[in-house]
């Protein structure tokens, strides 16, 4: 089943006196299960794309479909629901993810509370290696114990869409592995499908697939290893960083069709 | 797990944010206590009000009085009128319900006619009279009835001292009645006591004349009521029975409630009356009473409305402005929940919750603040003794304001609610600031309209008319003003952003920039500017008031203590002043008042110290009141004086004959005369005469050793069914008297024809127009008559001047003339001519008169006790003395009037109350405002901690950082000082003067609308300390969270 399903999302947003094109025309498909990660540099429109799932903003053009829903049809309130019951999200800043007031216990129930479900909070806390400060602030926790929390938070309601914008940015290695790996084990053991954006190419591998974002656009995709270039709707395609060096922007090249693909050279001079 | 619900959560949150919770608290706390004030203070005032103007009302206006009668009046008379509990029956049947608000019922029935035809003497029964009574001789009835002797039943009875003395009657004499008990017995009567009624003006005495100086033929004796029960109703024709009753009011235990059951009561008592008005009739003054409670509560309600929620409305603006702080600081978790999907009520609930929480524990807890605080102002202002009741308007003060709290918070809460959860923690902020500006503006439309309503309204038209509505205008204005500044205060540091990145260093870059760009600033500005003009218009006010209150009190007593004294026995009251203090402190006057209010009062002074001793500002006159009292003109009087035993006239009757008959026209030759100190003239009886011929009449004088003076001598005879008109011609040519020398001739002036004078009736014309003319001249002073008698006031000595001299207001003199006709010591009309007006007299105001005691004592020749009163005006270190001195002259001391007390009179009235509640609202929602504008500040320079931590890791020095959070707080909060004390003194010149400072405005003396300077001086001082004190004290606890490693953590 398709979790999630772009075809052409277009997002403009205003700046200022300014219209900015986020996303150009994303084209992309998750299926249940899968954990993804969103690649690219800060500008690319990663946050924007991730927001988008999350029913937070709406597409400007192009279709967007979470969970079988077409959201640009949805109710900001059917959208809540949505997020309520059958999406998680997990912030960059981990003292942004938590009510720092609250303790950790506290904070799991009152995402079941929204979310209107029951599981047992101290098997949660426990999974994420928080059982020990169960009852102790989360305003007092470090970032890294954050950020399981807001895992455990984003899964306490047995979501089918984790999203989580850069939840290693501002984590310590060993604190940002951890985070991982209970990611992955939402994706794994809950059939959870799983979204990260990073920024971090060590990251990416830790997913199943890796899209890489740029320009607005997906320009390339990992899997199992592999790099693979995404031609988009207009046949355009995005050299990776390595291969601008070879062939800079502006360069003009002659492409030739090959049986299996396409042979780009430079124009002789 | 346990611990995990929503109220541990919640609890949790007002932990964590426990100093904005304990703030938010406190503010409600004290908006609720203010609104709750109001309602219970008007109670107390109210009950103090209803008990204090009853028991301060003269006897008619403290009960209610029923008389029953016999109607028609013949026998039998019915058997109520001779049965107390009959009596008692009646008052129960009027009162009702109302039964509780009155005190023990006082009965009376009354006989008359008693004791012979023409003597208007009474037997009569009183509830509980003995306690009322003191006793010269013997003691009060004990027995109901007395031993029988022969036919007769012998009851005891107590006598006046007039009605003794005139009669001779003494403990032991027995008095026979025409009345009979109801075996057939002649009823007689025992004197056991001779008694004198010890305060005449007490209420226990309404509906009686309780006068000590009543006639003999007027007075009554007092029996127990078993005589009345029983007499044989077949009483004899001659005898007249009524009952009366009394229902004083019960004033002490009256509360504000009872105001509309008191009225009710008065109806009801008078309705019943009317329905059996064959038999009953009513009186009472207490429904004047009533009106006057009514007038002066009137001026105490609206003022406390204005007051109560101007109050309220800062409060509620308070509450806004912290609640905006505390929606700012919960922002990114509200924004957490709604990214987590909680919407709807579910959402609001938890945006809400908290504050909410806050005010609804804040509504009791208010509620008991409000009640200790209004219970310690009632308690200082009207003492402890009155209570203050729980009126329903407390809880409904006390909601509303938690209702617009509730306002105040959905309000403040909504953008943080509303907001799309990714402009949270977007990186530009376009629109938010833009809708900044429109809540102002809706304050700023509402403010506008109220003033330009009020000004339209004529409120603040013509200086000096007090009105309610004016205390709104403060609070309008100073919010007005408040709002207009805030705006310009950062535009003002933008202008200096240039300025400050040239030089200056960084703490005063980063102060002004941050002014700059806060939206915070805005509203510190605003509460503290409004909530400061309000203190300074209040303090302004309220000292403006005492002054004036002092003002007025002064004049209206003439002296800072005033005793109003029985009078001095053998003396004048000038005479006895002047003896017992010869430091010349102290002034004896006499005082005549009208009860016509604005009638003019006359001051009978002793001319030597008057003047150095009475209240007197530049003002009221064109020259000192010292200066004009000893200059005034005095005319030369010659009084008839006797110092003998004896006194003889020596007459020649020319004619003596009853015009139209052959009658007998025998008449009684009388001299009245007057004793130093004694308030009526004395009658002495010299003889009779009948017949023309020559005679020698004489006459015993009541002891006038030490000087008394001839006022008249008349004749009259016995008192007839029809009066007869006598016609003859007399003269007086030579009176003696007898002293222990041996007979002297009088120095009484008969052969000097500007000695005496022959008056008329009505007028003190020197010619009579009733038939008579005569005078004093060669030959003796002769009088030729042809009148009944009775109209023929007699021959007075030329002892006091036709028209007295006086310094009278303006307001007194007769249109376009020097002259004035004023009530003198008698009563009656007496002419002045004034060779001074004045604007103002001390105790008389506009409207009054000063005479010189001589010369209006001799002008009267009685003094009327009904009109006047005895006074000793002194100071207050001369006053303990001076009432040792009159108690010790066996004197009484009827009442004691001293400055504070009239201040303090005024200051409960009802615009004098509202002021003191304004001045300690004001105050409180000042500290409140300084306090939220200390959190606020507080709130900010946390949240901008890292901001200064990273600053200076990036290399800004400490202290300069510190500098410049000095510099914000002290700018924020200096700003907001100087608008609102400038606000503050601008309303004060606008709108002082329509300021209600008294229930009516008096017309004297001129009124200041001038504050005291040292007050409001001293109160922009402590404003100015709050100021640097409180941004010391934030400066310094915001630097010591700033620490370099915050860094360590996410930025916030």
């Amino acid at each position: 089943m398709t979790v999630v399903r772009c075809d052409n999302v277009v997002h403009i947003y205003r700046a200022e006196d300014d219209d900015v094109v986020a996303l150009r025309g994303v084209d992309l498909e998750v299926g249940q299960g899968e954990s993804v990660a969103l690649l690219g540099p800060s500008g690319a429109g990663k946050t924007t794309l991730l927001w988008l799932l999350a029913g937070l903003l709406r597409p400007s053009a192009g279709g967007l479909h979470v969970l079988g829903r077409d959201v640009e049809k949805l109710s900001p309130g059917a959208l809540s629901r949505l997020r309520a019951r059958e999406i998680g999200v997990v912030l960059q800043n981990p003292a942004r993810n938590v009510l720092a007031y609250a303790t950790a216990a506290q904070n799991v129930a009152q995402a079941q509370r929204i979310g209107r479900t029951r599981r047992p909070i101290g098997e949660l806390l426990e999974r994420a290696g928080l059982g020990h400060v169960a009852r102790r602030p989360a305003g007092r926790l470090s970032g890294g114990e954050q950020q399981r929390l807001a895992v455990a938070i984003a899964m306490a309601h047995r979501p089918r869409l984790l999203l989580a914008d850069e939840p290693t940015s501002q984590l310590d290695r060993a604190s940002a592995t951890a985070v991982i790996e209970l990611l992955r084990d939402a994706a794994s053991e809950s059939g959870t499908t799983v979204v990260v954006v990073t920024h971090d190419p060590a990251v990416g591998t830790a997913f199943d697939r890796s899209l890489t974002i740029r320009d607005g656009r997906v320009g390339s995709e990992g899997k199992d290893g592999t790099e693979y270039l995404v031609v988009g709707r207009d046949g355009s395609v995005q050299l990776p960083p390595a291969l601008q060096e070879i062939l800079p922007p502006g360069t003009r090249a002659v492409a030739r069709a090959l049986p299996d693909g396409v042979e780009l050279r430079r124009e002789a001079e | 797990m346990r611990g995990t619900g929503r109220p541990a959560t919640l609890w949790r949150g007002l932990w964590f944010r426990r100093g904005m919770s304990a703030g938010l608290l406190l503010m409600a706390m004290v908006a609720v206590a203010a609104a709750s004030i109001g309602p219970s203070y008007h109670d107390a005032a109210a009950t103090f009000a209803l008990r204090r103007t009853i028991n301060q009302a003269p006897p008619a206006g403290q009960a209610l009085h029923l008389t029953v009668l016999a109607k028609p009046a013949r026998p039998p008379v019915p058997a109520e009128l001779l049965d107390p509990s009959a009596l008692e029956q009646n008052a129960a049947s009027a009162l009702g319900r109302h039964e509780r608000l009155f005190q023990r019922h006082v009965g009376e029935i009354l006989a008359t006619g008693v004791f012979g035809k023409g003597n208007a003497s009474e037997l009569a029964w009183r509830d509980g009279v003995c306690a009322h009574l003191s006793f010269e001789a013997g003691r009060c009835f004990r027995l109901p009835t007395g031993p029988r002797v022969g036919k007769t039943r012998h009851t005891e009875v107590i006598v006046d001292r007039q009605t003794a003395a005139a009669r001779g009657w003494r403990p032991g004499t027995r008095i026979s009645t025409p009345l009979r008990d109801s075996t057939g017995a002649t009823v007689g009567l025992t004197v056991v006591g001779v008694y004198t009624i010890r305060d005449p003006g007490e209420p226990y005495w309404y509906g009686r004349d309780a006068d000590p100086t009543a006639q003999a033929e007027t007075g009554t004796l007092f029996v127990d009521d078993s005589l009345f029960q029983f007499l044989d109703p077949r009483l004899p024709e001659e005898i007249g029975v009524m009952g009366r009753i009394l229902m004083p009011v019960r004033a002490d235990g009256l509360r504000s409630a009872d105001r509309e059951q008191l009225g009710q009561a008065v109806r009801d008592v008078a309705g019943f009356a009317e329905a059996n008005k064959a038999r009953l009739s009513f009186n009472s003054g207490l429904a004047k009473s009533l009106d006057e409670i009514e007038a002066s509560l009137g001026t105490l309600q609206v003022p406390i409305l204005v007051v109560t929620l101007q109050l309220v409305v800062l409060c509620w603006l308070l509450l806004f402005f912290l609640m905006t702080d505390i929606a700012q600081a919960r922002a990114p978790d509200i924004a957490l929940i709604k990214l987590r999907g909680l919407t709807g009520v579910r959402l609001l609930a938890f945006g809400l919750a908290e504050p909410l929480l806050l005010l609804l524990a804040a509504l009791p807890l208010g509620v008991a603040l409000g009640r200790v605080t209004a219970r310690a102002m009632a308690a200082a202002l009207f003492g402890s003794t009155v209570p203050m009741g729980m009126p329903p308007t407390v809880w409904l003060a006390a909601a509303g304001t938690v209702a617009g709290g509730v306002a105040a918070v959905v309000i403040a809460s909504r953008a943080a609610l509303t907001r799309p959860v990714t402009e949270q923690w977007r990186r530009t902020e376009g629109r938010r600031a833009a809708r900044g500006w429109v809540p102002e503006a809706i304050l700023l439309t509402l403010v506008a309209g109220g003033l330009a309503q009020i000004v339209g309204s004529g409120a603040l038209a013509s200086a000096g008319r007090q009105n309610a509505v004016s205390l709104v205008v403060p609070g309008l204005l100073a919010m007005g003003t408040a709002l207009i500044a805030a705006r310009l205060l950062p535009l003002a540091c933008r202008a200096l952003f240039a300025r400050t990145r040239r030089n200056g260093g960084i703490g005063g870059f980063l102060a002004l920039r941050q002014i700059a760009r806060r939206p915070g600033g805005n509203r510190i500005t605003i509460s503290l500017a409004t909530s400061l003009a309000l203190v300074v218009f209040a303090t302004a006010s309220w000292s403006a008031t005492r002054t004036n209150h002092r003002e007025v009190a002064l004049t209206r007593l003439g002296a800072p203590v005033v005793l109003t004294v029985s009078p001095p026995p053998g003396r004048w009251i000038a005479d006895f002043v002047r003896q017992a203090d010869p430091a010349g402190r102290s002034a004896g006057v006499m005082v005549t008042r009208r009860s016509e209010p604005g009638a003019p009062v006359t001051l009978a002074v002793d001319p030597g110290r008057f003047g150095a001793v009475a209240h007197w500002r530049s003002g009221f006159g064109d020259r000192s009141l010292d200066s004009m009292v000893r200059a005034l003109p005095r005319r030369g009087v010659r009084p008839v004086v006797l110092r003998g035993d004896r006194l003889r006239l020596d007459l020649d009757v020319a004619e003596l004959s009853v015009v139209g008959s052959e009658e007998n026209a025998s008449v009684q030759v009388r001299a009245e005369v007057v004793l130093p100190g004694r308030l009526r003239p004395v009658e002495v009886a010299l003889g009779t005469i009948s017949d023309p011929g020559r005679r020698s009449l004489t006459g015993t004088l009541p002891g006038c050793s030490r000087g008394c003076e001839i006022r008249r001598v008349f004749l009259t005879e016995p008192v007839t069914v029809r009066p007869r008109t006598i016609k003859g011609t007399l003269g007086v040519r030579g009176m003696w008297e007898r002293t222990p020398s041996g007979w002297r001739p009088v120095d009484a002036g008969l052969d000097d024809p500007d000695r005496w004078r022959v008056y008329g009736v009505e007028d003190q014309d020197f010619m009579s127009t009733y038939g008579v003319e005569g005078g004093s001249g060669r030959g003796g002073l002769r009088v030729t008559f042809d009148t009944p008698l009775g109209l023929w006031q007699g021959m007075k000595p030329v002892a006091g001047p036709h028209e007295s001299t006086a310094i009278v207001t303006t307001g007194v003199l007769e249109d376009e003339t020097t002259k004035a006709r004023i009530r003198g010591l008698n009563g009656e009309r007496m002419a002045v001519t004034a060779p001074f007006t004045v604007r103002v007299l001390p105790a008389a105001a506009e409207s009054g008169v000063v005479v010189d005691e001589a010369e209006a004592r001799r002008a009267a020749g009685t003094i009327a006790e009904k009109w006047v009163e005895h006074q000793i005006w002194t100071t207050a270190d001369a006053a303990p003395g001076i009432k040792d001195k009159v108690r010790a002259a066996g004197m009484t001391v009827h009442a004691e009037r001293t400055l504070q007390q009239e201040i303090r009179d005024l200051g409960q009235q009802g615009p004098g109350l509202a002021l003191t509640l304004l001045l300690a609202a004001s105050v409180a929602a000042a500290l409140l405002a300084a306090a939220g504008a200390l959190l606020s500040l507080y709130a900010s320079g946390r949240r901008r901690t890292y901001e200064l931590a990273a600053l200076g890791v990036a290399g800004a020095r400490r202290r300069a950082l510190r500098r410049s959070l000095l510099l914000e707080q002290l700018v924020v909060l200096g700003y907001g000082t100087f608008v609102g004390v400038g606000a503050g003194l601008l309303t004060v010149w606008l709108v002082l003067p329509s300021v209600p400072q008294f229930v009516h405005r008096p017309a004297a003396p001129k009124l200041t609308y001038a504050p005291d300077p040292l007050l409001l001086t001293a109160v922009v001082a402590a404003a100015v300390a709050v100021t640097l004190s409180g941004a010391w004290l934030m400066s310094r606890a915001i630097m010591a969270r700033v620490r370099a490693d915050q860094l360590r953590e996410a930025p916030p």
